[in-house]
């Protein structure tokens, strides 16, 4: 039985070997995963590029389409304008035989309409007679109930004959949104 | 002696394994990072976005020819004609006239007062929106209108005037009278657009108001059963 006269050096060896093959190993499989995260991220740029250049190209293909039909696209274009024109115009139009009925639902029989004057801001005079002072106010204060269809309304050019008649001119700014709700809603 | 030597060696081994190849290891990581990797990274980034656009505007330049090609040309065009009627291209400044007188006589009321000038062609001009990269600009032609005639048939008139199809509102509407006689004083505003053409592929989609647009043509497929009503652009 032979005996080792040098046991550590021989462990050591050992150990020296044992590290190297890791330090090797670990390199090694450092270097496959530096390959492939560069080939993959090559790869993964290809492929979004190749999806961009399909892209553009069916962009180019959709726009040459629509150019193809360039008159039916203007026809169609036409249309949503003008529908659009339309669609403002009657956000903005009224019927003046809603304004007269709201004005002789609230003068009543107190009192006779002479006339109307109705402009595109929505300033509204209402030209009234009355018997006696007292319809008169009976009037004025049945249109001030509902401030919110005509507002800012005042009294002008109020006048009385030496029998007590008198005649006088509303003035106010109309809702007519406000106005057609309530009208639509009477309607109802 | 010759054990320093071997302790010597193994040290160097030990540099080369402990040291060496760590520190390569890192410095090649970094050189990559930098000059690999972040570059790299950045590209796919930029194409990224640029692809998500381009998608973007793909999908909806397809959606909107969808939307386009959905009626027929010739549909279209029929829809167009009917439009063109309310909203008319250009309007001559008579033919405002002509709505107006035919809608009287449909009353029976007379016009009293007629002042259109054809230099008054465009009073006013509105851009109502920009919408899908286009301005339009509406263009209206005013004129001034008496009448004469009963209260309510004045009320009626004015009502059936303002709320056909067409593209018309009033402004500065006077009426007064007494329980016999009653005048109306009106200005009427018709409103026009121009014709688009050249619309560039690009452009937003718009879609039209397509209950309006149906509403318009049964309006005037009613109206051109009552022959005494002019309707716009037909020069009857």
């Amino acid at each position: 039985m032979g005996i080792n006269l040098l046991p550590h050096a021989e462990e050591y060896v050992q150990e020296d070997v044992k590290k190297e093959v890791t330090a090797y190993v670990v390199a090694g499989v450092w270097f496959g995963i530096v390959v492939l995260l560069t080939s993959g991220l090559f790869l993964y740029k290809a492929l979004m590029q190749k999806r961009l250049e399909d892209a553009l190209a069916a962009r180019t293909k959709v726009m040459n389409d629509l150019e193809n039909i360039s008159p039916v696209v203007d026809t169609y274009y036409n249309i949503a304008y003008k529908s659009m024109v339309l669609e403002y115009v009657n956000r903005k139009k009224y019927k003046p035989s809603v304004v007269k009925k709201y004005i002789q639902q609230q003068v009543g029989g107190f009192g006779h309409v002479t006339s109307y004057y109705i402009n595109a801001e929505g300033e509204i005079k209402i030209g009234i007679d009355a018997e006696d002072y007292v319809k008169a106010v009976h009037i004025w204060h049945s249109l001030l109930q509902n401030r919110n269809i005509i507002e800012e309304l005042s009294l002008n050019a109020f006048s009385a004959d030496k029998n007590g008649a008198v005649t006088f001119v509303l003035k106010g700014k109309l809702n007519l949104p406000k106005l057609y709700q309530l009208y639509e809603s009477n309607q109802e | 002696m010759k054990a320093t030597k071997s302790k010597a060696k193994e040290l160097s081994a030990r540099f080369v394994q402990d040291l060496i190849i760590p520190i390569v290891m890192m410095v090649v990581s970094l050189i990559l990072i930098f000059v690999v990797f972040i570059p790299v990274q950045r590209d796919i980034s930029q194409i990224k976005s640029e692809y998500k656009s381009v998608k973007a505007e793909v999908d909806r330049l397809q959606h909107k020819y969808k939307v386009i090609t959905a009626k027929s040309p010739e549909e279209l065009k029929q829809i167009l004609d009917n439009l063109r009627l309310v909203v008319p291209d250009y309007i001559n400044i008579g033919e405002l006239g002509k709505v107006v007188n035919s809608v009287s006589n449909k009353y029976g009321l007379n016009v009293n007062r007629l002042s259109l000038q054809q230099e008054q062609l465009v009073v006013g001009s509105k851009d109502i929106k920009k919408r899908g990269g286009i301005a339009i600009t509406v263009k209206t032609i005013r004129g001034p209108f008496r009448i004469s005639g009963n209260r309510d048939t004045i009320f009626d008139f004015l009502d059936f005037l303002v709320t056909g199809p067409y593209a018309i509102e009033f402004d500065a509407v006077r009426i007064a009278g007494d329980n016999e006689e009653w005048n109306a004083a009106f200005s009427v505003l018709l409103y026009y657009l121009p014709a688009l053409e050249n619309i560039s592929p690009k452009a937003e989609l718009v879609v039209p108001n397509w209950q309006l647009v149906d509403e318009v043509s049964d309006y005037l497929d009613n109206i051109k059963k009552q022959a005494d009503i002019y309707i716009l652009g037909t020069g009857k």
